[in-house]
Order: C-alpha cells, then sequence, then structure tokens
C-alpha cells in the first residue's frame, strides 16, 4: 500500500478520503495538510499546514492529493495554485477512482483526477488532470475535459463534446455543445447551445453572462 | 414606481448579495460585476430579482455589461424595459 498525503480539510476532503478509505486498496491517506484545521478527518489526522509539504516529500511520501472542493471561498482557480504547488514539491498525482465507479474501454486520464461512485466515464473519454468528478456524472464517449474542471453530482454530458480548463459545472447540469475555459454552469442548466469562455450560464433555454470572476 | 424607487430597491438586494471579501460601502455607482463585489452566484440571483420584482424579462441581449454592472444601469435598463 502506498501512503499518500492529502491536501484540504473540507466537504470535499471528507469525500476523498472515504474513497481512500473504503472504495480502493492502492493508497493509505497518513495525514492531511490544512492551515486553517486541527484533529482529524474520518481517523486521518491533520499534520499542520502547506509547509509540511517539502518536508514529507524528503521524509520519503512519495504521492499527494489536492482535496479542495469548490464553493463561496474557493474556485477551480485555487484548485489549480494547490495542485501546482504539489507538483512543484515533486509529488506523484494519482488518478483516484472509487470501486463504485465504471470506467470504459480506452479511457485516457492525467493525474490528480478523481471519480466519485456512481459516474461513468463512457468509450474513449479524454480527461486531463486535476479534474474533481462528482458522484453519479456521465462524461459521455470521445468527450475531453480540461484540466482542473469540477464536475457537481449528477452531471450529464453528450458524447463527444469539449469542456475547457478550469470550468465549474453545477449539479444536475446537462450539457448538449461544447463549453469554454473559466466558465461557471449554474446547477440545474440544460444548455443546448455551444459556450464560449468565461461565461456565467444559467436556465433553461441557459442565458449567459459575462464572468468576470478572476480566480485565485 | 419611480426611477429612485427602483434605484432604492435594487440597491437594498445588491447589498445582500456582497461578497464577505469586499471591505467597502456599496453605492449605486459601484461596478458590483467589474470590481466583483457579488459572485457568480449573486449574479444570477441578481438577474432573478430583477425579473421577478419588476415584472420584466431579460433577454440574452439584455444580459450585458452596459446594463448590469451597477445599481444606476440596472435602474435604467428597467425603466427602459418597462416603457
Amino acid at each position: 500500500v502506498k501512503k499518500i498525503v492529502i491536501l484540504g480539510a473540507g466537504g470535499h476532503a471528507l469525500n476523498v478520503i472515504d474513497l481512500l478509505l473504503k472504495e480502493q486498496d492502492e493508497y493509505e491517506p497518513m495525514g492531511i495538510l490544512d492551515p486553517a484545521a486541527k484533529g482529524d478527518v474520518l481517523g486521518v489526522p491533520i499534520l499542520g499546514g502547506d509547509e509540511l509539504l517539502a518536508k514529507l516529500r524528503s521524509d520519503g511520501i512519495e504521492y499527494a492529493f489536492p482535496a479542495i472542493g469548490f464553493g463561496s471561498e474557493v474556485n477551480n482557480g485555487l484548485r489549480r495554485q494547490i495542485y501546482e504547488k504539489i507538483k512543484k514539491c515533486g509529488y506523484k498525482l494519482p488518478n483516484l477512482i472509487s470501486s463504485k465507479a465504471f470506467v470504459r474501454s480506452g479511457v485516457k486520464m492525467g493525474e490528480g483526477n478523481i471519480v466519485q461512485a456512481g459516474s461513468v466515464l463512457d468509450t474513449e473519454a479524454e480527461l486531463s488532470s486535476n479534474i474533481a468528478v462528482g458522484f453519479n456524472v456521465l462524461i459521455a464517449h470521445r468527450c475531453k475535459i480540461g484540466s482542473h474542471v469540477t464536475f457537481s453530482g449528477g452531471v450529464i454530458l453528450n458524447g463527444g463534446i469539449c469542456i475547457g480548463e478550469g470550468t465549474f459545472l453545477g449539479m444536475g447540469c446537462v450539457l448538449y455543445r461544447d463549453v469554454g475555459s473559466w466558465c461557471k454552469i449554474s446547477p440545474g442548466t440544460v444548455c443546448m447551445e455551444a459556450v464560449s469562455d468565461r461565461k456565467i450560464v444559467f436556465g433553461y433555454p441557459a442565458r449567459c453572462i459575462p464572468n468576470l470572476q478572476v480566480d485565485r | 414606481m419611480n426611477r429612485e424607487e427602483i434605484v432604492g430597491q435594487i440597491l437594498v438586494y445588491v447589498k445582500r448579495l456582497v461578497k464577505n471579501d469586499v471591505q467597502f460601502d456599496v453605492t449605486p455607482e459601484t461596478r458590483i460585476l467589474s470590481e466583483q463585489v457579488v459572485d457568480s452566484l449573486g449574479i444570477i440571483n441578481l438577474v432573478t430579482f430583477i425579473e421577478s420584482k419588476f415584472n420584466i424579462k431579460m433577454e440574452q441581449s439584455d444580459l450585458t455589461l452596459d446594463n448590469l454592472d451597477s445599481v444606476e444601469n440596472i435602474a435604467d435598463y428597467v425603466v427602459r424595459k418597462r416603457q
């Protein structure tokens, strides 16, 4: 079993650690780094802040995983920053696939992706890196997903579409055509037309507002 | 409802949407989108509020910075739309 350190101790980390403990057998979470938390998450100890990242690497821990979610205070820009910090320290980032997810033939993935229970990565789908796939997501055949994308639960993609990097897909949205980079798709949106970069999209039929949010 | 009342009602609502890290007071002239005073969910809530409060439908062509970037801009848009 390979020891892995987890970055983040919030709600998303809870999901990541539960997957590690119960839905795979290759990695063992040895500790959590989060400057704003103390105690433990599901029995995994919080060791301190990100400043321990370099020390743990020199102590021989080879694997790390960014367990940063998406919410009012965090976004995919912050998720990218944490991912890059882990890479810079020389860690390997595994893909964490729940044993309850379904990955079909020819799927390609970069690194640092998580796929939660109930999700389907259909034939020849391609995922870049640092992508969070929540529960019960369908990424249909030959879709291409850019890095740092967040899929909330219940998202459905049509076959063969592309999602640009850093885009957030809210719960239950249905996407029929390509979506650009750094977009935010509101929960429940049904998007029948392509969406260009940096848009906030909501409703049905979907409407767009320019996304001026600078993701940190 | 006159324009002044429209400005007042929108301003009260926008102040409820202001992000925690915004340190300044929001006025009718504040560029609420450009200066990221509200987050993306807040922007969607704002559009929904405008539509229901003033009984108008914002079409895709209406969802522009010119119409949404300040309380003054929104009020001007609402007055035009209701004429």
